[in-house]
């Protein structure tokens, strides 16, 4: 226990033991010996007085005198403390009594001085003696002398003890009190003896206290001599060099913070200038993309000699690798640009996997390749469009990494969640290279970068987009023995699919439907035109929101306006929509056309509810948007 | 100191008779001591004093009775004991010579063992009846009664005592201290009518432990008390008649020149010679006129003289 003192604890330890031995062994010891002289003076005075009365009584017992022995009695047990008094002859025979002689102790008879006591009570016993009186009589003769004493009787002698008993209690007492005064005294001294101790060394363990609370400033005050200066001045020394290393330490933390920061600035600037160029650059290539695109494919609807047709179907397939290529790419910096806000809702796997079978089989089949795609009716919750993206990729990647044999889509419950499954058969993967397919523009068997085999960026959109969509990527691969790629996707509970609205227009056909276009890029403008032309629309175009107005006057109101997101004056295509909107007096059908990756026109569109898509835009998916914008016209007509 | 006085005295003497004896082997006079108690040595150094001017070729002896050879005396010798024990040592080792006995009582003389009367004779140092009795009549001529008080073996005082008192007009009553009768009860009965107590030589009677008491009851009775040494007047008595150890051995000086000279002893007797002490407090306490000490010693010798 005492391990745990302090110093102050253990000083008055120190300097309070000794005095309360002492002060207990001395308190004892003189209340001892003064009770035992107390209690001896007591007796001699009972011995006195016994030897006092045989003295006095000595005649009246010679003479028998009984009168007499009563008066002397009466007279003796007057003095303090006397109980009684009892004088019997040699034979023990009763001569006298006065006061009360105890019966707890049987009368003796004894022939000398002599005492005893029980409870309250001393008793003294003293031979009555004759007086020898130093006569040489006749004799000059030992014989004639008579030496041998003749008793004549016995005193006994009761005292009370209660004079002593209070006389010893109050000693007792005193002795308690003057102990108590010592202890108290000592251990107030000590404590302020301790003070004078411990002072110092609390002193620096206050300020080691401190120093280590990070105040390394704090200093102690060196006082006194011996250890205790020594302690000051160490502590004072390691307080200097810890504050010296602490400096020089926050120093280097410091120089290190500003490096490393000037080289994230630095990373992240070269990142935004990435981004920026990427998004810059798909922007500037979207353009014309876009009306190539949308050019081939009116083209490509017109009557040709067979080798015209086939020179068509070559620009339009590397027309189609170069989209794709900046799709990829646009991908990417999208994402790079956090521009992708994914939709999650629960979605039907079915119907995804359709489209890819749909999508996927003529390029199979020009591969040689055996695509076949598993029944699945369960639902995920997935934003439906990113998730058939990530399909996609995995199965034009399995697709072009298969030299032969097959490739399955299948779908597998995995606790509450369902991996969706791309297999092939192809060449595999090495163990150490799986990591590596993941990151931008890796391609395995493709040193010599050929573009026909893609940019290398599908798996790094794959990567991204389930990280995005919280899903799990998965892949067991070995080199010969084919790849498994799975996605897993949280499963829910399947909804009422709903049924598509019935529509009185031919389906696929595009025949008279009204559209206005408007876009300040003359090219895409008249690429667009041509396009929606060559698919039976009626078209109305303009540059300028007001030329538009201008054209559509006298003319039937527009089914659909498709107008660039980015126009002139800093107008964008969301004023044009909500002052047309305003003009024509109901809820125009409208499509946002954008070249830009950034996020706020893909925020606001879905803010308005309006569909955006980024240029360069496809013709068949701008069809399958107009059409499905058709089909659900039934709210938009109204106001 | 006195010691080595006597053995040197004793050293001299031997070699005195040593050189004397092959010129004329006369017999020697041993002084046997009790011990050396005052009373003793004076008495010694009387005997020897007196022996000395009246024969001077008689060599006296003196030792102590523990270091005494009993077969030293030869028989034409003389040994003089002086104090009862050493009378008790001496007759029981049956030594050859005579005996003279001093500083004895006469009861202690005649508890010793038998012998024959030419070889033993004696000094007793207790008074006769009839002194002690002339002395209360002398002293106290108004005082008629007599008390004693005695033990067991008094009894040849007491006969003595009761024989010589009605030639002196006096009434003796007496009473014995037995296991029945204390001191105090024998003194109360024999006090009971005025009278003048008579101590008697009886240690069981009469010690240094009674004394006190004795003498505070014959106080109280108003009776005084005749004691039998000077010690006793001082204590309280108010006379005694005795003998001093000088008187004695004056007296055993002549003896044993009576023997040395030839002649059969003597009966063994009381001191011839007598002193009288007298306490002048106690008288005036008791309010009796005494003639002062030589008086009465004067009358009792003229008394004896007389008779």
């Amino acid at each position: 226990m005492m391990q745990s003192w302090g110093i102050r604890a253990r000083v008055i330890l120190v300097a309070v033991v000794p005095a309360i031995v002492l002060a207990v062994f001395m308190t004892a010891y003189y209340t001892h010996s003064r009770i035992t002289d107390l209690e001896e003076a007591y007796r001699d005075r009972g011995r006195a007085f016994a030897r006092q009365i045989a003295a006095a009584t000595e005649y009246a017992v010679f003479s028998s005198n009984r009168e007499d022995l009563r008066r002397l009695l009466d007279s003796a047990r007057a003095e303090e403390g006397v109980r009684g008094i009892f004088i019997s002859d040699t034979s023990g025979r009763e001569l006298a009594r006065s006061g009360v002689i105890t019966s707890e102790l049987p009368l003796r008879s004894v022939g000398r001085s002599y005492d005893e006591g029980v409870n309250q009570t001393l008793r003294f016993y003293e031979p009555i003696l004759p007086t020898r009186l130093d006569v040489d009589l006749l004799a000059f003769d030992d014989v004639q002398q008579g030496s041998t004493t003749q008793q004549l009787g016995t005193v006994i002698l009761d005292l009370s003890r209660t004079r002593l008993d209070e006389q010893r209690d109050t000693l007792m007492w005193t002795g308690l009190s003057a102990l108590m005064l010592v202890l108290a005294g000592s251990v107030l001294l000590a404590i302020r003896m301790s003070q004078g101790v411990s002072q110092p060394i609390r002193n620096v363990a206050e300020a080691v206290g401190r120093i280590g609370a990070g105040r390394l400033l704090e200093r102690v005050e060196v006082r006194g001599g011996g250890s205790l200066k020594r302690l000051a001045v160490g502590v004072n020394d390691m307080a200097e060099r810890l504050q010296g290393a602490h400096e020089d330490m926050a120093r280097r933390i410091a120089e290190a913070t500003a490096e490393l920061r000037a080289r994230k600035e630095e990373a992240e600037r070269a990142d935004v200038a990435k981004s920026r160029f990427l998004a810059a650059a798909s922007h500037d290539l979207r353009q014309p993309m876009h009306a190539l695109g949308l050019f081939i494919a009116e083209l490509s609807e017109k009557e040709h000699p067979p080798a015209t047709h086939r020179l068509v179907r070559q620009i339009a397939a590397s027309a189609e690798a170069m989209e794709n290529l900046l799709d990829s790419l646009l991908d990417i910096s999208r994402l790079d640009a956090g521009a992708l806000q994914p939709n999650i809702q629960p979605t039907p796997v079915q119907p995804i996997l359709d489209r890819i079978a749909n999508d996927f089989h003529i390029w199979a089949e020009e591969r040689h390749l055996r695509l076949r795609v598993r029944r699945c009716h369960h639902w995920i919750a997935t934003d439906p469009l990113l998730f058939e993206r990530i399909l996609s990729n995995l199965v034009s990647n399995a697709i072009r990494y298969t030299d032969h044999g097959s490739i399955l889509i299948a779908c597998r419950p995995d606790g509450d969640a369902l991996r969706i499954e791309v297999r092939d058969n192809g060449r595999g993967i090495e163990a150490d290279a799986q990591e590596l397919i993941f990151q931008e523009f890796v391609q395995l068997d493709n040193p010599e970068r050929a573009r026909s085999k893609g940019l290398g960026l599908g798996l790094a959109i794959v990567r991204r987009l389930t990280q995005l969509l919280d899903h799990r990527l998965s892949l067991r691969s070995a080199p010969g023995r084919g790849s498994v790629f799975g996605v897993s996707a949280r499963r829910v509970a399947p909804e009422t699919p709903p049924t598509l609205p019935p529509t009185d227009r031919q389906p696929g056909s595009l025949q008279d439907v009204q559209i206005a276009i408007l876009d300040d890029d003359p090219l895409a403008l008249e690429s667009l035109n041509s396009l929606l032309c060559s698919w039976g629309c009626q078209v109305t175009s303009a540059a300028m929101p007001s030329a538009l107005i201008d054209a559509l006057a006298g003319r039937p109101a527009p089914d659909i306006l498709i107008t660039d997101y980015r126009l002139q004056e800093h107008v964008t295509g969301l004023d044009v929509i909500t002052s047309l909107r305003h003009a024509f007096g109901y809820q125009l059908r409208a499509i946002l056309i954008s070249g830009d990756t950034a996020s706020d026109p893909l925020d606001r569109a879905r803010t308005a509810g309006i569909p955006l898509l980024h240029k360069p835009v496809r013709p068949a998916k701008l069809r399958a948007l107009v059409q499905r914008m058709l089909a659900s016209d039934t709210a938009d007509t109204t106001d | 100191m006195k010691r080595s006085g006597a053995r040197l005295l004793r050293a001299v003497a031997m070699l005195l008779c040593c050189m004397a004896g092959p010129l004329m082997a006369s017999p020697s006079v041993y002084l046997v001591l009790s011990g050396d108690a005052d009373a003793y040595m004076r008495t010694a150094s009387t005997i020897a004093y007196t022996l000395q001017a009246n024969l001077p070729g008689v060599p006296t002896i003196r030792a102590d009775v523990d270091g005494f050879d009993a077969h030293t005396p030869a028989p034409d010798d003389l040994v003089i004991t002086i104090g009862t024990r050493a009378a008790q040592e001496i007759s029981r080792r049956a030594t050859g010579a005579r005996l003279i006995c001093t500083l004895l009582t006469e009861q202690s003389y005649n508890d010793l063992p038998a012998t024959e009367q030419s070889q033993r004779t004696a000094v007793f140092i207790d008074q006769p009846a009839a002194r002690q009795l002339a002395l209360i009549r002398t002293a106290l001529p108004d005082w008629s009664r007599v008390a004693i008080v005695h033990g067991n073996n008094s009894s040849d005082f007491i006969r003595a005592i009761n024989a010589a008192a009605p030639a002196m007009a006096l009434k003796v009553r007496t009473a014995e201290v037995t296991d029945d009768q204390t001191l105090y009860s024998a003194l109360q009965s024999v006090l009971a009518t005025p009278s003048v107590l008579l101590a008697v030589p009886d240690p069981k009677v009469f010690n240094n432990f009674t004394i006190q008491n004795v003498l505070l009851t014959a106080y109280r009775h108003r009776a005084p008390v005749i004691g039998f040494s000077p010690a006793y007047v001082r204590a309280g008595a108010i006379m005694a008649v005795y003998s001093t150890p000088e008187q004695i051995g004056q007296q055993a000086a002549e003896l044993a020149a009576l023997a040395l000279s030839g002649k059969p002893f003597p009966d063994a007797g009381y001191p011839s010679q007598f002193s009288v002490s007298i306490n002048p407090h106690v008288a005036r306490s008791l309010s009796i006129d005494l003639p002062d000490a030589a008086t009465l010693e004067a009358r009792i010798r003229r008394q004896e003289q007389r008779q």
